[in-house]
């Protein structure tokens, strides 16, 4: 929580507020007592709060304008340790000296490594840069001409120099570096023919938090962790997420798709959406242009109203690539439906929702500020569980049987499908492992419900799936159980 | 009814040796004793305060200027107390205790002007309070 600026004034108002609940009768507006009692103690707690207002915003690491002084950059410098930052404390300039005689050299002429020169004051600071030699240069008397320079009329000896300080003020102009600094033999004088490159000052505060965030936030988009974190920040629709990479089983796509990344999410926005799609003919599946489909809700062509499951089924993908924006969803017209099959070739009208939700995920993943090189990311419908429950309730002497009844019937659709996540893991309770919907769980929270005398399961079970023995339900971890109102029956035994 | 404030004494608070706690002050003692200490006093975090101590080892242009000077700092920090009293617990403060205006500031020197004397009338509702202090300069 950011702290709030207050002033002496408003402490010593507090402080008044304070000493009059022992007695209003104290006079704290002028002299003995605010001199010593009020005034003072309102001046060190103002000076405190500017402390911690500054503290905490090197924790949040914002109003960077607030941090251009050197009072807390060691603060600071142990907040971006923690991400593993160091302060970088700048470059040195460099620049080629170049060192000259008039004559030409009878013997050889060495500038040795270390050699300090240093630049003319400054006009107007009076300051003067050292530099100094950072490699070993000889002139060699044999081949003299080649180092003759005609257009200056001299001989001329080219060394590498760097700056002994670093910074920008390293940077001198052309012809600035002219003095040497310790007595060499065989030269004239030197000078520098460019203007001196490179040289940065140390990093300043603001540029540090700025690399901190740079870093928190590549953090947050490369990592499994960060993935969670992202859309747990900024996507309060998203119930669950999970994540599979690697050699990880649920990766359908691994085989074709390089650096693939699933990203299964619970959790939707449902818009709707008609297209005219073009009939190629039965079987056929035509594609709807924002997958992943939820629900087709209407087929038409002109008057002619198409049945579900009788003239046209819906297709989901079944590619590798399903509940994503990837995924080829569609209708595909039966043959031997009770209407009419359109004309090859014609459009049909198709209205069917679609998860808003994965769209925007996906879409906002890979664009420019967000995507992470070398990796695939696609984000994916978690896949939907419809399970079937039934069971024998016995309600206490006492209680109204009808409403022990709504309740456990409440609580037990509110623990499948608002509690549970992906894998049947509760989302309330991050020590419980994931894998199953266990009988044991609807037990214990069905006991919650006071009035309950006894509760026995008869079924719990993949809607799918054939009747059989109660036993804990399987769900994978790219899986979430649902439970529709028609599919919970509670009998009153 | 009145407000009490702490008796202070020789720039302390005083003690009641019977009891060990604080000795209270109301009424025309009150008055006095808060024209005494903003009279001492240097100028506080509120403005109050005429801060003499300020001219203590002041070498003055002629002893009219200080003078004046002085008697400039007594109604400026007065004039501020005035405005304390009307601003905090106006309700509560009793009319002998309500410093309301400053009468007369009345300054002495020496021949040599080592030390300046002068004396205060501040004015109560029931009354007049009057306060000294010296302040002390290098002099001629």
């Amino acid at each position: 929580m950011p702290v709030a600026r207050k002033s002496a004034s408003e402490y010593a108002t507090d402080i008044r507020a304070a000493i009059a609940n022992r007695t209003a009768r104290y006079d704290t507006g002028v002299l003995a007592i605010p001199d010593v009692m009020v005034l003072p103690h309102a001046a060190v707690l103002e000076a405190q709060n500017e402390q911690l207002r500054k503290i905490s915003l090197v924790v949040s690491a914002s109003n960077e304008a607030e941090f251009d002084g050197v009072e807390f950059s060691s603060d600071l410098e142990a907040l971006v340790g923690n991400e593993g930052l160091l302060r970088s404390l700048g470059g040195r300039s460099t620049v080629t000296a170049t060192f000259y005689r008039q004559t030409t050299p009878l013997a050889d002429v060495v500038v040795p490594r270390g050699y300090p020169v240093g630049s003319l004051p400054d006009e107007a600071s009076g300051a003067t840069i050292v530099f100094v030699t950072i490699e070993t240069q000889t002139m060699l008397a044999a081949s003299a001409a080649s180092y003759y320079v005609a257009a200056r009329s001299r001989y001329e000896l080219d060394v590498a120099v760097v700056a002994a300080v670093v910074g920008q003020s390293g940077r001198v102009a052309v012809g600035r570096v002219a003095r040497e600094l310790r007595p060499l033999v065989g030269f004239d004088g030197v000078t520098n023919l460019a203007t001196a490159a490179g040289g940065r000052d140390a990093e300043t505060n603001r540029e540090l938090i700025a690399r901190y965030r740079l870093a928190v936030v590549g953090q947050q988009l490369s990592t499994p962790n960060g993935i969670l974190r992202n859309i747990r920040d900024r996507y309060p629709d998203v119930r669950d997420v999970i994540t599979v990479y690697g050699t990880d089983e649920l990766l359908t796509r691994a085989a074709t798709d390089a650096g693939a990344v699933d990203v299964y999410v619970i959790g939707d926005q449902l818009l709707e959406a008609t297209e005219s799609l073009t009939y190629y003919g039965v079987g056929q599946t035509m594609a709807v242009a924002n997958p992943p489909l939820r629900a087709v809700l209407d087929v038409v062509q002109g008057a002619t109203v198409y049945v579900a499951a009788d003239d046209y089924d819906a297709v989901d993908d079944a590619s590798g690539y399903g509940g994503s924006t990837r995924a080829v969803d569609g209708i595909a017209f039966r043959a031997g439906g009770t209407q009419p099959l359109p004309v090859v070739g014609s459009l049909v009208d198709v209205t069917y929702t679609y998860n808003a939700l994965i769209r925007v995920l996906q879409t906002e993943s890979t664009g420019e500020d967000r995507a992470v090189l070398e990796r695939d990311l696609l984000h994916r419908e978690g896949v939907a569980v419809p399970v079937t429950i039934a069971a024998n309730l016995r309600v206490g002497v006492g209680f109204s049987a009808i409403t022990v009844l709504a309740a456990v019937r409440a609580r037990v659709l509110d623990l499948v499908n608002v509690r549970r996540g992906f894998g049947a893991r509760a989302l309330d309770d991050t020590t419980a492992l994931p894998g199953a919907l266990e009988i044991s769980d609807i037990q214990g929270d069905v006991r919650q419900v006071t009035g309950v005398d006894n509760f026995t399961l008869t079924t719990l079970r993949r809607s799918s799936a054939a009747a059989g023995a109660v036993v804990d339900l399987t769900i994978t971890r790219n899986e979430y159980p649902t439970l529709a109102d028609a599919d919970l029956v509670v009998t009153l035994v | 009814m009145t407000l009490y404030t702490l008796k202070v004494e020789d720039g302390d608070f005083v003690l009641d040796p019977a009891t060990g706690r604080f000795v209270e002050i109301t009424g025309l003692e009150k008055a006095r004793q808060d024209a005494r200490l903003c009279l001492t006093k240097d100028v506080g975090p509120q403005g109050d305060g005429c801060g003499l101590d300020q001219l203590v080892g002041m070498m003055p242009d002629s002893a009219a200027a200080l003078r004046a000077d002085i008697s400039r700092r007594v109604r400026q920090g007065f004039t501020k107390l005035f405005e304390l009293e009307s601003r905090y617990q106006v309700a509560d403060r009793a009319p002998e205790e309500r410093l309301i205006g400053v009468g007369s500031v009345r300054v002495w020197t020496t021949d040599r002007h080592s030390y300046y004397l002068l004396r205060v009338d501040v004015r109560t509702a029931r009354g007049i309070v009057s306060v000294d202090q010296t302040v002390v300069t290098p002099g001629g």
